[in-house]
């Protein structure tokens, strides 16, 4: 007996695989066409309204290209449909569904589409993302268990997570500096502060000698910052006193994070593999790799450090985790501020009253800490916190007041003052790197106090701008947030019946294959391990070595990093002839080189009274390609000043000056 | 100094995050030459000018015509460090001295491009790109690697871009290809582009390509 049904009825059963089918092979047919004629897919995608005459020929070979991906759904489309009219009425799906994404990748690969258009690249990243969770989960149905990691092995995994971002992060920033893209914002400013604090006890600022006119320098670094996180750093410069040192060493303070994140996902998630999870996709955050990269700053020390709080407070460590919320708040003379954000999740996210207290007291300190800083510590020294990062106030008077009163009063204008264009794609940008679970992760919403008091009141577009200090703020309510939205998938009905079970073991697998594909393509586009670029300079041009890509003219990215050839070795000759602690005036772009020394000051910056060729023993400049700042005169005024100075070691790369004796 | 495809002048380096300045003049220029301490232009009318002031973008400044230049027939001009002015005049290298053209060595030649070293140092190219150096007494035939378009120069070394765009570098009279200039545009991968000119500042190299834009060679130590 025939149990074969109509074609009407078979076609009405199998017309969503049917469909899936043709979208797959038309994705593959795409996505192999893509990568023929890579030269014209970025007009085809981002400029559809026009037909460039040169594709046509291409565009006529995607025709051929989708003939062959007919034929192959035919055949497919065929096969099921004679399995329908034999009576079947099920189908998985998930495989087409991740061919039909496919087709995403190469637009990806495409040079500088993340940066031109983020929110687009975010959506993508999301479409992904779900393609391969869906793709992973139903591939995995017949796992029956999900096995938790040992301790050993977890430690293991979570070490290497550590080593990896130490080992690639470090290196890229150790290799930034000795090829010179380094810049004196803010290597060298905060390598003085780092030498101060080990010559002297405490930061101490010598590049910025017009903070300091008739003062002998260096002069303490409170006048501008009080970083003291810069401890943290010390005692690398104290062991080689060199200014990599502090390179390496802020690779390291910023790699610890791994450790709380995996003490948080540890507990949050109630398994090994959350931990290892939570650690792996704070390894793979762009911006806090970024951050290595720009520089050295001590507020973003604060990331790691919230980490670990939050983690060790999770594992009942309660004074551990409170005096890395202490460091936290000392961290700069903003960072009160962040500690404010972990205070008061830890004295409102649960019902605990150890942590309830632990919490109160560090909102208290930090408030009191931040009046400290700006009211006392920085003022005493002549400074004051920059209010002229922020562009919303209520009145006119630029002050924290005037900043609270208007979020507080006019919440719209903060809303419509955050749905810039910058902002927004530096949120989707952030948002994305964890498939946007933020949104899912309110229960970590206090770590927005950062962002809401020092981000949506700014208006430059440094501060959204991935990997640039200012834009640190958010970048802890979106690791916390994450995180807690993990957790919101994470756990499905409790029981030890085996459905129950099996619907806990396919979450979990559904989530973490989700996060991990999003972490892992957001690290590729916008990361820095593995990554298609490296985002290598910051701050608005002229301040590049490279002209390369940019992103708003505040990120340069390159596509490979750049050589250390003949140039850097005999620039680094040069530099090792000048005698160790000298006071001395360098060209702008070899300053870091010698921010160690207690007085580096730099042409056409320093200022400062005296001038700076009267304060230094030595002049050092660099014949570099003059791509910033032009240093050709500054070497012909100085050798023909033969009264003053006096060569005293030059070659094809630089040329260092001794001052003659008055 | 830079001399625009819109003939107008732009100096090197402008303010901060605005590298060329454009520097305010009278006349179109065909060519500029500059030393240390001085500068020449040839007015599109033919005229030979000397800069009054400095080419800095912040000073005043304005053209002397060398009298009697007009009839010169000048072509291209050059300059060594020392700041003597060269000039291809009537199609013939000349140094320009106490006010007159007087014939230099390289006579013989029909020099299409001039680049001075020191003293009366000079390169030539002729019109089929070889490659010559004015001096010491003589007119030498220099070894190139390929037919060469345009020439710069100081004491220490030569740089030129051959018939195909190419980039060479001598120095101690050794041949170095440099690298082309690339560019990265959005969407595409890096292209390499062919130079169209070169010019030599004390420690830089620069590159200008077939579409106009400058580079500054990296590679040069």
């Amino acid at each position: 007996m025939s149990t074969e049904v109509t074609w009407e009825l078979a076609l009405i059963r199998s017309w969503r695989k049917l469909a899936l089918i043709c979208a797959a092979t038309l994705s593959v047919a795409s996505t192999a066409w893509q990568l023929t004629y890579r030269k014209f897919v970025y007009d085809f995608v981002f400029n559809p309204n026009w037909v460039n005459p040169e594709s046509l020929p291409a565009r006529q070979a995607f025709l051929s290209f989708v003939a062959v991906a007919a034929v192959g759904a035919a055949l497919l489309s065929a096969r099921a449909l004679i399995q329908a009219r034999r009576g079947r009425t099920t189908w998985t799906f998930h495989r087409e569904a991740f061919f039909a994404s496919l087709f995403v990748l190469p637009v990806l690969a495409l040079p500088e589409v993340e940066f031109q258009h983020p929110i687009f690249t975010a959506l993508l990243i999301l479409v992904f993302s779900l393609a391969v969770s869906w793709l992973v989960t139903r591939e995995t149905e017949n796992l029956r268990t999900l096995p938790d990691l040992t301790q050993r092995q977890a430690h293991v995994l979570v070490g290497l997570g550590y080593a990896t971002f130490v080992g690639v992060i470090g290196f890229i920033s150790y290799w930034r500096f000795i090829t010179f893209h380094a810049e004196v914002c803010d290597a060298s400013y905060e390598i003085n502060s780092v030498a101060g604090i080990v010559r002297h006890g405490y930061p101490t600022l010598s590049v910025a000698a017009f903070f300091f006119d008739g003062k002998p320098l260096p002069g303490p670094y409170f006048v501008n910052h009080v970083p003291l996180s810069e401890y943290l750093f010390a005692p690398f410069f104290f062991v080689y006193r060199h200014g990599s040192s502090v390179v390496w060493a802020q690779a390291v303070v910023m790699g610890a994070g791994t450790f709380g994140a995996y003490l948080i996902g540890y507990k949050w998630l109630q398994s090994r593999i959350g931990g290892v999870l939570a650690a792996f996709l704070y390894v793979l955050t762009p911006s806090v790799q970024g951050f290595c990269l720009h520089d050295i700053h001590a507020n973003i020390v604060t990331i790691p450090l919230i980490m670990l709080a939050v983690g060790f407070m999770e594992v009942d460590r309660y004074k551990t985790a409170f005096l890395f919320g202490l460091m936290t708040a000392a961290s700069r003379e903003e960072t009160p501020v962040y500690a404010i954000g972990l205070g008061l999740y830890w004295m409102f996210s649960t019902e605990d009253r150890r942590r309830f207290r632990y919490g109160l007291a560090l909102v208290l300190i930090s408030g009191a800490l931040e009046v400290f800083f700006s009211a006392y510590l920085m003022p005493h020294f002549g400074g004051q916190p920059r209010m002229d990062h922020f562009n919303l106030f209520f009145f006119n008077a630029r002050n924290g007041g005037s900043l609270i009163a208007a979020l507080l009063l006019n919440p719209l204008g903060a809303l419509m003052s955050s749905s810039a264009e910058v902002k927004l794609e530096y949120f989707a940008i952030t948002l994305s790197a964890v498939g946007g679970l933020a949104l899912w992760g309110w229960r970590a919403g206090w770590f927005l106090v950062p962002m809401v008091l020092l981000l949506v009141p700014a208006g430059n577009p440094t501060f959204f701008s991935l990997g640039v200090n200012y834009s640190a703020p958010i970048v802890p309510a979106a690791l916390m947030m994450s995180l807690a939205g993990i957790r919101h998938f994470w756990f499905g009905p409790t029981g030890t019946e085996p459905e129950a079970t099996n619907l806990q073991r396919r979450k979990r697998i559904r989530v973490g294959s989700y996060v991990l594909a999003s972490a892992l393509l957001s690290n590729y586009l916008y990361g820095n391990i593995a990554s298609k670029t490296y985002k290598l300079e910051y701050g608005q041009s002229p301040l590049r070595r490279e002209n390369q890509r940019n992103y708003r003219d505040i990120i340069g990215y390159v596509d490979t990093l750049p050589p250390f050839g003949n140039a850097e070795r005999l620039m680094w000759e040069v530099i090792d002839k000048v005698p160790k602690n000298v006071p001395v005036l360098t060209s702008w772009a070899i300053n870091p080189q010698f921010a160690h020394y207690d007085v580096a000051l730099t042409f056409g910056y320093s200022g400062g009274n005296p001038s700076p060729e009267e304060r230094v023993k030595y002049v050092i400049v660099d014949k570099l390609p003059a791509f910033q700042t032009v240093t050709e005169p500054d070497i012909a005024r100085l050798r023909r000043d033969t009264k003053r100075w006096k060569l005293f070691y030059e070659n094809a790369s630089g040329v260092v000056f001794e001052r003659l004796p008055n | 100094m830079l001399l625009g495809g819109d003939q107008h002048l732009w100096t090197y380096p402008g303010n901060w995050a605005q590298p060329w300045a454009p520097k305010e003049q009278t006349h179109n220029l065909r060519a500029i030459t500059a030393a240390n301490a001085v500068a020449y232009g040839l007015f599109s009318d033919g005229r030979v000018a000397r800069l009054n002031g400095s080419w800095l973008p912040n000073a005043t400044g304005s053209w002397s015509p060398i009298e009697g230049s007009a009839a010169w027939g000048a072509s291209e001009l050059g300059m060594t460090q020392d700041g003597h002015l060269l000039v291809i005049a009537n199609g013939k290298l000349r140094a320009f001295e106490h006010n007159t053209l007087r014939t230099l060595d390289c006579d013989a030649i029909d020099p299409v491009a001039v680049a001075g070293t020191v003293g009366e140092g000079a390169f030539v190219l002729d019109s089929a790109g070889a490659l010559y150096f004015n001096g010491d007494g003589r007119c030498d035939k220099v070894p190139a690697p390929a037919p060469l378009r345009r020439i710069a120069a100081t004491s220490a070394r030569l740089l030129a871009v051959d018939t195909e765009g190419l980039v060479w570098r001598r120095r101690e009279n050794v041949w170095s290809r440099l690298p082309a200039p690339v560019k990265y545009q959005i969407g595409q991968a890096p292209a390499v582009k062919q130079a169209q000119d070169v010019a030599v500042s004390p420690y830089s190299s620069w590159l200008a390509d077939t579409e106009g834009a400058v580079f500054i060679l990296s590679d040069e130590t």
